[in-house]
């Protein structure tokens, strides 16, 4: 090591000029903005400071996003949970249709329930996701 | 201009050697996606592991060469659910959340 790795195939271009090309043009309108307050001077109803710029891992992201699949959470791992209890609780309502009515409406309320569990929870988080921004190293 | 003033001031720049970037800029829905196979594949895996150390047990003494054989998979698919989890769940490459 010399320090000076990969500075002879760009000798010849210093030399005769020094200027910098031009950066490609980029269409802004298509990049993601991300909003970054350059100084937090307020702090959240608990104290702690406002941070509007989240610097986490993956593995955070997944076991928030993913991994957790608490009912009520609104996670995609949610969405997985109420999905499957929809269609337990249909299969009961079918079930006990032609047993007790009464039944049948108590487990038909609950997969109502779950499905809309489902479309909420898909909603913010997934579509939501889907317009807000993300930096990652590779 | 006075050169003379600046004599000790080059052109100069940090040549990276990587042809990809160093940080990419995508959505959390992309990201989640970009993701979610794996997650998927380490409960697979782990779901794998589970049932072949189970019928490894069972069949290592009534038919053994049954048994080692899916006690060789149990192995198999716990490494590799460990792969999965190195990706996923305990992966510490730094991810920035905007607002």
């Amino acid at each position: 090591m010399n320090g000076k790795n990969g500075l002879k195939e760009v000798a010849a271009r210093v030399k005769t000029d020094g200027v910098a090309p031009a950066a490609p043009k980029t269409d802004m309108t298509k990049q993601h903005y991300m909003f970054v307050p350059l100084e937090a001077n307020r702090t959240m109803g608990d104290g702690a400071p406002i941070h509007s710029l989240d610097v986490t891992t993956r593995a955070d992201v997944i076991k928030a996003w993913i991994a957790d699949d608490t009912p009520r959470e609104g996670t995609l791992g949610a969405v997985y949970t109420y999905f499957f209890y929809s269609w337990v609780a249909l299969a009961a309502t079918l079930l006990t249709y032609g047993i007790n009515l009464y039944v049948a409406a108590v487990f038909a309320y609950i997969t109502g329930f779950c499905w809309s569990q489902v479309l909420l929870s898909y909603a913010w988080s997934a579509e939501w996701f889907k317009g807000k921004a993300l930096v990652h190293t590779v | 201009m006075d050169e003379q003033a600046f004599r000790n001031v080059a052109v100069s720049g940090t040549i990276a050697e990587a042809k990809r970037p160093m940080l990419v800029m995508t959505t959390r829905y992309d990201y989640m996606m970009a993701h979610l196979p794996d997650y998927k594949a380490m409960i697979r895996y782990r779901l794998y592991a589970y049932v072949s150390f189970i019928v490894g047990a069972a069949l290592v003494l009534a038919v053994p060469i049954a048994g080692v054989a899916a006690l060789f998979l149990g192995a198999y698919f716990y490494q590799m659910h460990k792969l999965q989890r190195s990706k996923t769940v305990e992966n510490k490459r730094t991810v920035m959340i905007g607002h």
